[in-house]
């Protein structure tokens, strides 16, 4: 029986190994090192390049991602809850499941631009309100944090709302009716007894929603301009135009060690696993 | 109904229709017959312009030849893992599995780009299809065991037990029992990674060749130059083309 | 009615007169180390050809585990396994001839009744003779005409019996029972017992069936070993174990016992009357409660020492009421004693 399990596991453990583990050795490695003349990498060894993070102008750039990841994931909470609550008390839970995560799974690409489309100052709102008469010129409504933090929330609500729906569901009906018997009218219940009985929902949530929010790339490049970097901007960059592949490499591991720190915080109390 | 619900229906319709309006504008404007955001009349000519496109159409054809590609390494691996895992636990593997599921996909995409130049030193191979399809099979075989395993905690470790008990040996008890329960998800997985490999940008475009580019990519350089409204056509077949796909999965998921 | 079927001499083997003096399954000091329990300790048992053979026990004395390394299912850490003086313990499940009835079944829920039957065969490559065999495996259980069913429309007494069905048509050498009527209704359960009595009867094959009820135990078995925490506690008949236990908890567990001074007497043992006979062993007692139970009363009485007893009588005896005093007293013969 270990024989057949073995050779089931080998190519995954190959893979495994050559695909998402040895690429991370490679990038500590060359986090390590110096850029080359040309690009590339050459010795010597040092640690210069995390020493170089602690510019003002790189922890600018972090302090703005966790800001645009923060307000986005709180705005998916307040917005996702209610709606994950809508679903959970609905006699039609699949439906509207599906109709929540649909979206997500068509393309992320064309849903940043489907904000593109609306946001910018030709685009439907500007134009709309502009033929209504309400503005003259154009609203500033891309290529600001404001548009990011839009452009994230809608795409990644559906994270938000699935977890929170997961538990809300199998809260008990009775700890509700529980709460009504003993007087508490509708929304001290929901503030004493549902929300913080949702609690690992919230935590799991905030979790799938905060760290690719984090480590967001696409969005803030689209609908950021070059106004919003973030840390995902600034990694691509160093790999493409800047030709700084080992500070590049650094930013890389920092923003994994902070998304694993975040993962150990969150979800330390939660003892059910993915896999 | 009493206030409250109603309060949270009202609240839900207006939530869905965040979540949909824009695809559905999206859409909609791909049939504008101007170029500007100004409605001027039902036309399908930015829908013959993105069939006519040479390059829109020699992409596409590569996003599909990675994704089935990738596709069905990821699968044949992922549910062959999700199994070995099931039978005995590897605190490694899963744990590297779930690395790759929440390592910010900037990060694996410098990651392997870094990986596949300083092999290419040794190798005297560039960027091409092999390193993208590559990079779909090392960020897709994490949602296939994610999914198969799901569906094999529901499966009676007893069943493979008695298959045994009756003279299968373990490859027929995998091959008569279990693997024909577990056939609708790992159809599921397999159209779950397609869609995550064909839509995938941070990571492609890190790791394609000159030669490779892939549909995404292709939008984000129109995308990037601004509005145009050949993009409002080719997401309006992508929504619905994956959207579809999507749908089929979750019936199988289901099963 | 299960008698009456005559092709179940299909599924008896026949036996040369050597053959039947050796015992078919054979354990000799067995045991199972699990990390940080010992499962078994150096069990042996020897079962006879055709026999009904019950492990009886409380959860945790390692009957199941026992059951499991027989099957082939865990190795034992230490002893050997025979089977018709074969050496089985370290071959796979697949290459012995004995075949598991599940506590759940475990029908696959994909295949037909059908299908489920066949599974075994197919294995073997039988093609020829397959419908025929499973035909009338499927007619003995009294399953015939529900081959086209999936194990979800049928009932989980019908599961049952196609579980018996897909085990009995390989014809192996034991059949093994893991507690199979411990997920039947409890009205259901002496039925279905009374069914598969008689279907071993018929088939005459050696059934090794494990149980924590010691009723089924004792209605059901030729021969019973009584484990606990892994050990063997006592091995015999139903009649032996039951009236001549061993060890204290084996009195114990196989019925009530009254345990007065260290002697222990069996409630249906104990009678009450204002007299008692010569040659018994009495006490005075006082009455305290009188239960109805239907069947039987049982009537609680407190010593003087103040223990309390229970002296179980048949509905059709004098009435007794709380209150009385009485005598209660027993035959010398019906006393356990132990060390």
């Amino acid at each position: 029986m270990t024989r057949l399990r073995r050779l089931f596991l080998a190519p995954s453990w190959m893979v495994t190994v050559t695909l998402i583990l040895a690429p991370l050795a490679v990038v500590l490695a060359y986090s390590l090192l110096t850029r080359g003349v040309y690009g590339g990498v050459m010795p010597p060894w040092s640690l210069e390049n995390y020493v170089r993070l602690w510019d003002p102008l790189y922890l600018r750039i972090v302090g703005r991602s966790f800001w645009i990841a923060g307000a986005s994931t709180l705005f998916c909470l307040l917005l996702g809850f209610p709606l994950a609550l809508f679903v959970a008390r609905s006699s039609r839970k699949n439906l509207y499941l599906s109709l929540v995560m649909l979206p997500f799974w068509t393309s992320f690409l064309v849903r940043t631009y489907a904000w593109m489309f609306l946001l910018r100052d030709t685009g439907l709102i500007n134009s709309l309100l502009q033929k209504a008469g309400w503005i003259h010129d154009p609203l500033p409504l891309l290529y600001n944090d404001g548009a990011v933090i839009v452009g994230l929330v809608y795409a990644y609500l559906p994270f938000m709302v699935l977890p929170l729906y997961a538990t809300l569901e199998r809260l008990d009906p009775n700890l509700v009716e529980a709460a009504a018997d003993l007087g508490a009218r509708p929304v001290a219940t929901l503030a004493r007894v549902i929300v913080p009985l949702s609690a690992p929902g919230m935590r799991a949530g905030i979790v799938l929603v905060f760290i690719p929010c984090l480590g967001a790339y696409l969005t803030p490049d689209l609908l950021g301009g070059g106004k919003s970097v973030m840390i995902g901007n600034l990694i691509q960059n160093q790999f493409t135009t800047a030709r700084d592949w080992p500070f590049g490499s650094a930013l890389s591991l920092v923003l994994m060690a902070m998304v694993m720190i975040l993962l150990w915080l969150f979800t330390r109390r939660d003892s059910e696993g993915l896999l | 109904m009493n206030r409250n619900s109603r309060a949270l229906s009202l609240y839900a319709v207006l939530m869905f229709v965040f979540l949909h309006v824009p695809l559905l504008i999206l859409a909609v404007f791909s049939f504008n017959s101007s170029k500007f955001t100004l409605w001027e009349g039902w036309s399908l000519r930015w829908y013959r312009a993105a069939f006519s496109n040479a390059q829109l159409a020699e992409s596409t054809g590569n996003s599909l030849i990675i994704a089935v590609t990738a596709t069905g390494l990821a699968t044949v691996l992922g549910t062959l893992c999700a199994y070995g895992l099931w039978k005995r636990r590897s605190r490694t593997l899963a744990g590297s599995l779930y690395l790759s599921l929440v390592t910010p996909e900037i990060v694996s995409g410098v990651a392997l780009l870094a990986l596949f130049q300083f092999v290419f030193r040794f190798l005297h191979v560039q960027l091409g299809m092999h390193t993208v399809i590559l990079a779909h099979v090392s960020f897709s075989l994490a949602y296939v065991v994610v999914v198969v395993s799901a569906r094999l905690r529901t499966v009676d470790p007893a069943l493979e037990e008695a298959a045994l008990d009756l003279g299968a040996d373990e490859w027929g008890a995998f091959r008569y029992v279990t693997l024909p329960s577990i056939a609708p998800s790992i159809a599921a997985a397999a159209l779950l990674a397609f869609t995550v490999s064909f839509d995938d940008y941070v990571i492609t475009s890190l790791v394609a060749g000159v030669n490779s580019e892939t549909l995404p990519m292709v939008i984000y350089a129109i995308a990037r130059r601004g509005i145009n409204p050949v993009v409002n056509a080719i997401s309006a077949l992508i929504v619905f083309g994956l959207g579809l796909l999507v749908l089929v999965s979750e019936r199988l998921r289901a099963r | 009615m299960w008698s009456a079927l005559p092709r179940a001499a299909r599924f008896k083997k026949q036996r040369c007169c050597r053959e039947v003096d050796q015992p078919v399954l054979d354990l000799r000091g067995v045991s199972k180390q699990f990390p940080g329990h010992l499962a078994v300790a150096n069990l042996s048992l020897a079962l006879r050809h055709g026999e009904f053979f019950s492990l009886l026990g409380p959860s945790g004395c390692g009957k199941t585990t026992t059951l499991r390394m027989v099957a082939g299912f865990e190795q034992p850490s230490a002893g050997e396994i025979y089977l018709r003086s074969e050496r089985i313990d370290q071959r796979r499940p697949y290459q012995r001839n004995v075949s598991t009835v599940f506590q759940n079944y475990a029908l696959f829920p994909h295949l037909t009744v059908q299908q489920n039957v066949e599974f075994g065969l197919r294995r073997q490559g039988v093609r020829t003779d397959l419908q025929k065999r499973v035909h009338d495996v499927l007619e003995l259980v009294q399953l015939g005409g529900k081959e086209a069913r999936l194990p979800a429309q049928i009932s989980g007494g019908e599961r049952q019996r196609v579980a018996l069905a897909r085990s009995l048509v390989l014809a192996p050498d034991v059949l093994l029972l893991d507690e199979p009527l411990s997920a039947l209704d409890p009205n259901l359960r002496k039925q279905v017992r009374a069914e598969l009595k008689a279907l071993q009867r018929n088939v005459g094959i050696t059934f090794l069936f494990v149980t924590h009820d010691q009723e089924e135990a004792l209605s059901l078995s030729d021969r019973m070993a009584v484990l606990a925490g892994g050990r063997l506690e006592q091995l015999g008949t139903p009649e032996e174990v039951y009236l001549r236990p061993r060890t204290r908890f084996v009195a114990s567990f196989l019925g009530s016992v009254n345990w007065m001074d260290g002697v222990g007497v069996r409630p249906e043992a104990v009678r009450l009357s204002a007299q008692h006979p010569d040659g018994a062993r009495s006490k005075p007692v006082v009455v305290e409660q009188v239960r109805f139970l239907g069947n039987s009363i049982h009537i609680q009485a407190r010593l003087e020492t103040g223990e309390a007893i229970i002296a179980e009588t048949s509905r059709l005896q004098p009435a007794y009421s709380p209150g009385d005093r009485l005598h209660a007293w027993w035959l010398p013969g019906d006393e356990l004693r132990f060390e």
